[in-house]
């Protein structure tokens, strides 16, 4: 009885320390834009998850960098256009998760796409935007925005600003399978590989590197076919079907790309004391301006839908 | 009294040693281990990083942590890995393409570990990196996927 009475006692000042704890962390939490009008940041999907979260951890590593196609380009000197980005002002459109996550893909893919063509000076409100809806789906801890900006103000520090960007990735994703948000993981992937696809197919490109970015745009035929089976997890979610029927026509265009491989035995030699492979295997990609064209009108199409 | 004050103080003082816990391992295991071997990077540029915990297991066959990544066409990928030197698990790493083992960090005949496996890549398309601790032992590694400027 003496006990209860004391608990009784205690319960008050429990209260008064949560009530403490939640002003100050209510308090110390960055300015919120407009609230989420969906759902789906936690595991409102997850129910009928054909691939588990480990699986979706092991495969989304699939999805390439943007720095591998925005360093391909510009060692192809093909001219840099900031016409091609996702205006910032966009940012104000986004107002679910669902949009949120897309497009904080999409303004990653752009933050790589400037730094690597040296622009990082005009990167701020990439940044800020990068920042603003990591904050909103609860990853924004990952994104090292303060030495980010800090770093951005020098051309100098390219390759540290492109490594912090990349790694704040790198945790946002990890972070997100581990906690069971994997569908937001899929949708981040999803919007920087459209925009890459995007960026690569309109920029202005010249013989005989034309042909080089052209291969690289149909070698997208195997992520694609990864990405659809990513998305094909949360397709009770008609968002996502949507957007899974919208990368089944873009996969009509990249169906008519012919990827020949030719199998030979790898050589592994040691130089300097590491292992440098000899590939003697070859892939060779067919693919025609026709396609090209086709592969570009259809990413064109759900890129305007994802970003507007 | 007395007793509810110990119990009190107790909880306190063990949400506080999670809290404290919670982030020295983090600190150990986390971005610093990345930054540690970004550090390592040399002529390459970072493409992916991939962080691997594992806890020893006292029954079964090694754990093995894999991750599919798409190399292209003549690019040359630089993989490596960095260790957690607070515990005793020393990663390997192996590259595949389907089911044919393309190299790996270590040599089973010599015992030898190699500091990383350079991949000019003549074929584009799926490859698997398959991380594994040397004799199943408890260990944090990051992993890392470079492209050689």
């Amino acid at each position: 009885m003496k006990v209860l009475i004391m608990i009784k006692k205690i319960i008050p000042s429990l209260l008064i320390i949560a009530g403490i704890m939640a002003f100050i962390f209510v308090a110390c939490a960055p300015e919120r834009r407009e609230e989420a009008t969906d759902l789906l940041s936690d595991k409102m999907i997850a129910d009928d998850m054909e691939m588990s979260d480990q699986a979706v951890g092991e495969m989304i590593t699939s999805v390439p960098n943007p720095v591998e196609m925005s360093v391909l380009l510009q060692r192809s000197d093909v001219v840099y256009s900031q016409e091609l980005l996702n205006p910032t002002s966009n940012i104000s459109n986004y107002n679910t998760n669902f949009e949120r996550a897309i497009n904080l893909g999409v303004y990653g893919t752009d933050l790589v796409y400037m730094n690597i063509y040296d622009r990082t000076v005009a990167t701020l409100s990439y940044l800020r935007n990068v920042r603003n809806l990591a904050e909103d789906l609860r990853i924004g801890q990952f994104f090292d925005y303060e030495t980010l900006n800090r770093l951005s103000e020098s051309s100098r520090n390219v390759d540290s600003v492109l490594y912090i960007t990349n790694r704040g990735f790198d945790s946002m994703t990890q972070y997100l399978i581990n906690q069971g948000r994997s569908s937001i993981a899929v949708l981040i992937a999803y919007g920087t590989w459209i925009e890459s696809i995007h960026i690569a197919t309109n920029v202005q490109t010249m013989p005989p590197n034309k042909d080089l970015i052209h291969q690289r745009i149909g070698e997208q035929k195997i992520v694609l076919d990864n990405i659809l089976l990513l998305l094909s997890n949360y397709r009770d979610d008609p968002r996502f079907d949507e957007l899974f029927l919208d990368l089944l026509d873009l996969k009509k265009e990249f169906d008519k790309v012919t990827i020949q491989y030719i199998y030979a035995e790898p050589e592994v030699k040691e130089v300097n004391g590491a292992r440098v492979v000899v590939d003697n295997s070859r892939s060779e990609v067919h693919i025609t301006e026709e396609i090209i064209e086709g592969i570009a009108q259809q990413v064109e199409y759900i890129r305007n839908k994802i970003v507007e | 009294m007395i007793m509810i004050n110990k119990i009190f103080y107790t909880l306190v003082l063990t949400a506080l040693m999670t809290f404290i816990y919670t982030f020295e391992v983090k600190a150990q295991c986390g971005d610093e281990l990345t930054d540690v071997c970004h550090a390592k990077l040399g002529n390459a540029r970072f493409i992916r990083s991939f962080p691997v915990q594992h806890t020893e297991r006292s029954a079964g066959s090694p754990r093995v942590y894999k991750f599919e990544v798409i190399l292209n066409r003549g690019t040359t990928y630089r993989i490596f890995s960095c260790n957690d030197k607070t515990k005793p698990g020393k990663v390997i790493i192996s590259l595949y393409r389907g089911e044919q083992l393309i190299a790996t960090t270590y040599d089973i005949n010599t015992e030898r570990h190699f500091p990383h496996i350079e991949y000019p890549v003549g074929m584009s398309g799926r490859y698997h990196l398959h991380f594994y601790f040397e004799e199943d032992k408890e260990g944090c590694a990051v992993g890392m996927l470079s492209i050689v400027n």
